[in-house]
């Protein structure tokens, strides 16, 4: 009986992983996401440089603590994840798929920071939506943007360039990758660049 | 059965099979080669397709969201594909 279904199979399903680029959110967002459109691919000028000392922030988490960058210095090392917008499809797709390498931040003694120009209450109601995600998700809102340009990536829309920085143990930028806001970043890069610190 | 990682990279999709070990073949599909002709796509997705020689003869079916019941969901595509389960078809 299953050799007859698996024959019958050969090259049958397909069943997508983690998600994609511009057109492969989860199931859960359905109905839910906005189309944006491909938008101008950076929009905005770095203010940091890797070597320097990364400007001290604190902002709101959708738990409702603060949380600032400082108190990880000495303990970890942080990944700043500036994404543009809440429900829209490139970012409902990045985050989510952190999931799959927690364990290999954790082995590499680093947390995620997400950060977002977006109000806390729509970043709890789309990260809930995304059953949640298990790093802090911080809301740059007001003043608005005043995280995203004191690192200047705060685009002339008023919301943030898809960036990755890395600030290491003793609070120095040690990578910053600015990402086109109409992909992805790969999960590779950044992982890649914890271990060539570590 | 195989599955494709739309727009997730090797080593993404290396890292999915080390923490799921799925049963069957996974490929990934970085620059979205598959999925691009398919607009707005949500994940899971899965596909019915029937196939001759290398080709593909028909979609039977095409759903996303995740299934909660492998058994059943493999009596639905079993009958939505015309197999007869322990027929000699």
């Amino acid at each position: 009986m299953k050799m007859t279904i698996r024959a019958a199979f050969l090259g049958l399903v397909f069943a997508v992983l983690v998600g994609t680029a511009a057109h492969a959110a989860s199931d859960a967002l359905k109905g839910m996401v906005y189309d944006t459109g491909p938008l101008k691919a950076t929009d905005s000028k770095l203010k940091v440089r890797v070597g320097e000392q990364a400007p001290d922030f604190t902002l709101k988490s959708v738990s409702g603590k603060m949380v600032s960058l400082s108190e990880y210095k000495g303990k970890s090392n942080v990944v700043i994840s500036f994404i543009p917008a809440a429900w829209t499809a490139v970012c409902s797709d990045q985050w989510p798929g952190y999931a799959l390498a927690q364990d290999v931040f954790r082995k590499n003694e680093a947390v995620v920071l997400g950060i977002s120009t977006d109000n806390v209450p729509s970043l709890y109601a789309w990260t809930s939506q995304m059953n949640g995600v298990w790093f802090p998700v911080l809301s740059d809102f007001w003043p608005h943007g005043d995280v995203a340009r004191k690192y200047g990536v705060l685009r002339s829309d008023g919301t943030a360039d898809r960036t990755i920085l890395i600030v290491d143990k003793k609070g120095r930028v040690r990578y910053i990758g600015l990402h086109s806001i109409n992909a992805r970043p790969p999960l590779e890069e950044v992982i890649q660049e914890l271990e060539r610190i570590r | 059965m195989i599955g494709i990682g739309i727009g997730n990279s090797q080593y993404e999709v290396r890292l999915f099979r080390e923490k799921y070990a799925p049963p069957f073949p996974l490929f990934d599909d970085r620059s979205s080669a598959v999925a691009g002709s398919l607009s707005g796509i949500y994940t899971p997705h899965h596909f019915g397709l029937k196939m001759e020689d290398s080709s593909i003869r028909e979609i039977f079916y095409s759903e996303s969201g995740v299934f909660p019941d492998a058994e059943a969901f493999l009596e639905m595509i079993a009958e939505e594909s015309g197999i007869q389960r322990g027929g000699n078809s």
